[in-house]
């Protein structure tokens, strides 16, 4: 509680001036001497305690008059209706306490004697009443005493926090987004901003945020208008954090916070704590007045596409490859009609369809489309689903690595020195076959390029150039009759997975002894996905048998295994003895790594590929650094056989098919990996290490950028003159024009003299053969600079990825006039946002910061003026309605009693 | 000297005369009836003659038809004695100029005293507050009307009322039954004052009360703020007037009904005299209506 006019409060003193008055009069008496005595003593003895109560009730209202005049008069602010309550009774009880403290002095028909002694408890008890009453006022509503009043026509210091997280892209009716709703309605609250109002503009979405301001309310407008959507997560508490920042740097006193967001429950979860202890900071340091403003209240249907992975064996250039796209209805209802595609290298002659018809709520499914890779190279997967209410998690992004050859070094630790190609002894022996499974002629071109080298000769060096590498029953430490690798080659493999981001498969034996591989592969350089604990044998005729199911919960590549008829032989497969991984502890060497590997969202779990029958791993993957490493729990090779039995010692897999598809698909997905490193996620901070163009200057593009783009469209679809005219400014201003993917374009802006040729280029040479309505975008440019030596490496200045898309990293040499397509770098949007678009309720949004918020609507007709209302929280009409109600009793008793004064 | 024989009230109270109602005992034949049976006009009775009895009174027209001496009785008529019980304590002094209480009842006394005398009879005077301050025996010849204006005159209240034991102490004092006139605002105790009436009624006496108010006592008028000091008792009540009216006529209406009804029930005469009212009026009133029961 406060008053607007303190000052005013001097006007308490008026309380004295009935008492005064009543002095005055009683001065100003006619003596009579009178005879009748007796009958005037009679009744004023039994008239005296009816006019003393009389009188005494006469007086109080007078003063009470006068006090909640001068409060009216002071404009009190920020009193609930309990609050008034309470305040309006703790002054009566003080108005009475007073006059009855100093009632002696002013009681007219004094008579009869007072009793002192009862009167003085009285005194103290009214006293005593009166301080009870203060007290419970101030315990009773503590926030509405610390609360800073503002008056109806005060300038207001606003902040509007934008939650442009992606959510806020769902058409909630009327084909509007739910941010478009939100900007309509922070315009429609600037209208009822008092004169000389300051605006600040916050948008925030993940970790990234933006402050524009202080404006007036007309340049507020155009900030507004500009704020952008975003493909990443909601945390509200880095926008608010912001905020709180503008609000305590504004002047005026009344200070107010609008929070625009559709309250996605995420929203809150992400850092509660710190967002809890900004909104209390703001509210009771700050004193500003916290609205949170719901945009879009009703139910979304979503679908978002979480992933597309190449399914099968490694692609190569001129394969069709078949896609597994997974799709997942965040919605709680089912979605029906839906239309997914794919399309590679945004090229719609290789856009390929298939219908979806149903997908129920909360669920996820996979569909197997194809697409044909035509060169080596990195290529961008792009899958869409169609159609629903949030269109920003209907594309998916990925860039798929196609070579030639991939060159894989076997490092074997039991070869046959003599005739390594030999089944008596060498591990590698099915290994290699399985790696090229052609004849003689044709393993000079077929995708797989191996290498085999004993584990005695492995050296760094010859690592150069390959891709994965794979160790087979390799003793990491000295072992009778067996040599070790090298140090310095286990060194370098931690360098060849972790900063090249290549692959490393560990294939079991009788040289892999767990205790050394954890001190070696696993703490001293962490390469293992999980700590290794005993070799387990199994039973005498009860071999452990693969169990295909586990395949379900294996990465996509591997999905098809689990119920494909051609797969079945896995069934088959038996395994006698196998390293058994520890599963439930995490192992220290990953604890470590895992804070240095924050930004990457799969380096926190290990992906088990497959388990045996009775539950326990075989083989599992983890990403390490930029690559990833697969341990498989069992040999190759048969390493051996039982002479009673003539079982293998380690497994028959040797023998079966699926030696060939599990490596095969091992080396798809770890090359996928290697992939992987042109994937990331919306939000997340890119620090890139370019091998190429190391002098270069290099800038990332991204193509896309709202308004321009359906200009340039319509000037490129309509003819080559009006490109020259229309379109100056807009290649000016951006610098990059992209056709689908494919840059064909790319000028800085200090190039602008060369605009001419660029545009005749533009005209003469490309546009008029493209397609009409081919999506042409243009880009926005984040000037990287030129790398900077770190080591014996060069990195890029860290960037931080906001859209969702393709991304471009371009090196100088790529300028004016050479149409490159550039690095391609796929970003997706959050998967966390579109995970679960639950919205918290109101009074779960009270609880869950642990403060009473002001909740409003956008778009509901009447927020802005129940803003504007709430804003003028100055109490009008109960104090005056009070001082009007105390005038009319004080008239009425004047009358009853007989008496003016 | 201020003349307490107001002329109108003299001419008007003279015309209608004070007749004694009941039966006064005086010391000359007058125009009173006496107690005593004489030998007057009117008849009375019959007894049997005793030897002793003057025989000048025997009836002998009735000796002539019964043989029998008998004796004649007359009612015998005598003069009567008047005793004016003036109250001179202070609360008398209320009122201003012609209103003032002490002054009415002043004016009262000397009529009812002229008035006593013109008609033969003797009058008494007995000035009290807490005591008797003057008293001036019973006289008729018309010096003594001049003796009690002279009194009247000189009288200086100084006192308060204490009228019910100087009621008891004249109810024992004076054995010849007369005609009592208490000139009083009767500012005492009820009881006491009833009781001294009683006294005198027992006596035989017949007593008029003149109950002397002023109309400020009457109607309380009074408004705003006002200090009243007490005339009698060192008493001060600072107060609204207007505020203890109610309150204040009950209280006087009260006390004005036991008094009258007291002032009935023991036979004697009540007169509100409101000083507000001229005097002659007031007193013609009471006189005609004295009268009036008189001649029934």
């Amino acid at each position: 509680m406060g008053f607007l006019l303190p000052y005013m409060l001097f006007g308490l003193l008026g309380a004295a001036i009935p008492v005064l008055l009543h002095f005055f009069f009683r001065t100003r008496y006619e003596t009579v001497p009178w005879a009748a005595m007796k009958f005037l003593l009679t009744s004023v003895e039994q008239t005296s305690r009816r006019l003393k109560f009389q009188e005494y009730l006469l007086m109080i209202t007078r003063i009470a008059v006068l006090v909640f005049l001068a409060i009216a008069l002071s404009r009190p602010a920020n009193l609930t209706v309990l609050g008034s309550f309470w305040f309006v009774g703790a002054v009566v009880i003080s108005i009475i306490a007073a006059s009855w403290v100093l009632s002696p002095l002013w009681q007219v028909s004094e008579s009869s004697n007072v009793n002192l002694g009862v009167y003085g408890v009285s005194q103290f008890v009214w006293l005593g009443v009166c301080a009870a009453a203060w007290l419970l006022f101030i315990y009773a509503i503590p926030s509405s005493i610390s609360e800073r009043p503002r008056g109806a026509g005060d300038a207001v210091d606003a902040t509007f926090v934008f939650d442009t997280s992606m959510s806020m892209g769902a058409r909630d009716g009327d084909k509007k987004t739910r941010l478009d709703r939100a900007k309509e309605q922070a315009l429609a609250l600037i209208d009822k901003l008092p004169a000389h109002s300051t605006v600040h503009v916050v948008t925030c979405a993940g970790k990234s945020k933006t402050l524009v301001g202080p404006h007036s309310p007309e340049d507020a407008r155009k900030s507004i208008a500009a704020v952008e959507q975003t493909q990443l997560g909601t945390d509200l508490s880095v926008g608010v954090a912001e905020a709180k920042l503008a609000l305590a740097r504004g002047r005026s006193p009344s200070k107010e916070l609008y929070v625009f967001s559709d309250m996605q429950k995420i929203g809150f979860e992400q850092r509660t704590g710190e967002l809890k202890k900004l909104v209390k900071d703001i509210k009771e340091n700050d004193k500003a007045t916290i609205h949170f403003v719901r945009c879009g209240n009703r139910a979304i249907r979503n679908v978002a596409i979480v992933g597309v992975e190449p399914i099968g064996g490694t692609p190569r250039p001129g394969d069709r490859v078949n896609f597994s796209v997974r799709i997942y209805n965040s919605g709680a209802d089912p979605v029906d009609k839906l239309e997914v595609s794919l399309m590679i290298d945004g090229n719609e002659r290789t856009l390929e369809k298939q219908p979806l018809s149903k997908l129920d709520g909360k669920k996820t499914t996979s569909v197997t489309l194809t697409g044909k890779l035509d060169k080596a190279g990195l290529h961008v997967v792009t899958a869409r689903v169609g159609h629903d209410d949030l269109d920003e998690d209907n594309r998916f992004d990925k860039v798929v690595l196609v070579r030639d050859q991939i060159n894989i070094l076997v490092v074997d630790g039991n070869p046959h020195e003599r005739e390594p190609n030999a089944a008596v002894r060498a591990s590698s022996y099915y290994l290699m076959h399985a790696l090229q499974p052609v004849r003689d002629d044709d393993r000079a071109t077929y995708k797989f390029n191996p290498r085999i080298v004993p584990a005695r000769l492995a050296a760094p060096a010859m690592l150069n150039n390959q891709q994965v590498c794979i160790l087979v029953n390799c003793a990491v430490q000295p072992k009778q009759g067996v040599t070790p690798l090298h140090a310095d080659f286990v060194k370098a493999l931690g360098s060849f997975v972790r900063n090249d981001g290549h692959g490393l498969m560990v294939i079991s034996g009788d040289n892999v002894v767990p205790e050394a591989y954890n001190a070696v592969l696993g703490t001293a350089h962490g390469l293992l996905p999980l700590a290794l604990k005993s070799i387990v044998k199994a039973k005498k005729d009860e071999p452990f048998l693969i169990s295909r199911k586990s395949f379900g919960n294996a990465p996509p590549a591997y999905a098809n295994f689990k119920d494909d008829l051609l797969y079945k032989s896995f069934d088959l497969v038996e395994v006698w003895q196998h390293v058994e991984v520890d599963e439930k502890t995490t192992p220290a060497w990953l604890l470590a790594k895992k804070k240095e590997d924050t930004t990457d969202p799969a380096a926190a779990f290990t992906n088990v590929i497959v388990r045996l029958d009775q539950g326990k791993a075989l083989a599992a993957s983890r990403k390490i650094g930029k690559g990833e490493v697969i341990f498989f729990g069992t040999a190759a090779h048969d390493e051996g056989f039982d002479p009673k039995t003539l079982d293998p010692n380690w497994t028959n897999i040797n023998q079966l098919p699926p030696l060939f598809f599990f490596v095969d698909t091992s080396i798809n997905h770890l090359i996928d990996a290697h992939a992987e490193t042109h994937k990331f996620t919306a939000g997340q901070n890119v620090r890139w290490q370019p091998t190429k163009n190391v002098d270069s200057n290099h800038d990332l593009v991204h193509p896309s950028k709202g308004k321009s783009q359906t200009k340039l469209r319509e000037a490129l679809t309509a003819s080559a003159a009006e490109i020259v005219v229309e379109n100056a400014d807009a290649v000016a201003n951006e610098g990059i024009i992209y056709v689908g993917t494919e840059l064909v374009h790319y000028a800085r802006k200090s190039d602008a003299g060369k605009l001419t040729s660029l545009t005749r280029a533009l005209a003469g040479t490309r546009a008029m053969d493209w397609p009409k309505g081919t999506a042409i975008e243009t880009a926005e440019v984040v000037r990287l600079g030129r790398p900077e030596r770190s080591g014996n490496r060069f990195a890029l200045p860290s960037t931080e990825l906001r859209r969702a898309g393709v991304y471009r990293l371009l090196a100088s040499s790529n300028l004016i006039g050479k149409n490159t397509v550039g690095e391609p770098i796929a970003v997706t949007p959050d998967p966390t946002e579109s995970e679960d678009l639950t919205p918290l309720t109101d009074p779960e949004i009270d609880r869950a910061l642990g403060v009473q918020l002001i909740h409003l609507q956008a778009g509901a007709p009447q927020t802005a003026a129940h803003a504007a209302e709430l804003r003028e929280d100055e109490a009008k009409i109960w104090p005056l309605f009070l001082v009007m109600v105390l005038i009319v009793m004080e008239v009425a008793l004047a009358w009853w009693c007989g008496r003016s004064w | 000297m201020p003349t307490y024989l107001n002329p109108e009230v003299i001419a008007k109270a003279q015309a209608l005369g004070m007749k004694a109602r009941s039966v006064v005992e005086g010391l000359r034949v007058g125009d009173h009836k006496s107690p005593y049976r004489g030998f007057s006009v009117e008849f009375v009775q019959h007894r049997e003659y005793v030897p002793g009895d003057d025989i000048r009174h025997i009836d002998w027209k009735g000796y002539g038809r019964s043989e029998r001496y008998t004796i004649k009785q007359y009612e015998q008529e005598t003069n009567f004695t008047a005793h004016l019980m003036l109250d001179a304590s202070k609360s008398m002094l209320y009122g201003a100029g012609d209103t003032n209480k002490l002054e009415y009842a002043k004016t009262l006394t000397a009529a009812l005293a002229f008035l006593i005398v013109h008609q033969r009879d003797s009058v008494a005077l007995d000035i009290f507050d807490s005591q008797w301050r003057d008293r001036l025996p019973a006289s008729g010849q018309m010096g003594h009307v001049q003796t009690i204006l002279n009194t009247l005159v000189s009288v200086q209240p100084n006192e308060k009322n204490t009228m019910g034991p100087l009621l008891h102490d004249i109810a024992t004092q004076v054995r010849r039954r007369g005609l009592f006139f208490l000139i009083s605002d009767c500012f005492d105790d009820v009881e006491s004052i009833l009781g001294g009436l009683q006294h005198l009624r027992f006596g035989g006496h017949e007593v008029v009360v003149f109950h002397i108010l002023h109309p400020d006592e009457i109607d309380f008028p009074f408004n705003g703020m006002v200090k009243f000091d007490g005339m009698e008792e060192k008493l001060h009540v600072l107060t609204r007037p207007q505020l203890v009216r109610p309150t204040y006529l009950q209280a006087l209406e009260k006390y004005l009904k036991e008094l009258q009804e007291g002032c009935e029930r023991n036979r004697c005469d009540y007169v509100l005299m409101n000083t507000g009212k001229p005097l002659a009026e007031t007193l013609t009133a009471y006189l005609a209506k004295r009268l009036k029961t008189r001649i029934k």
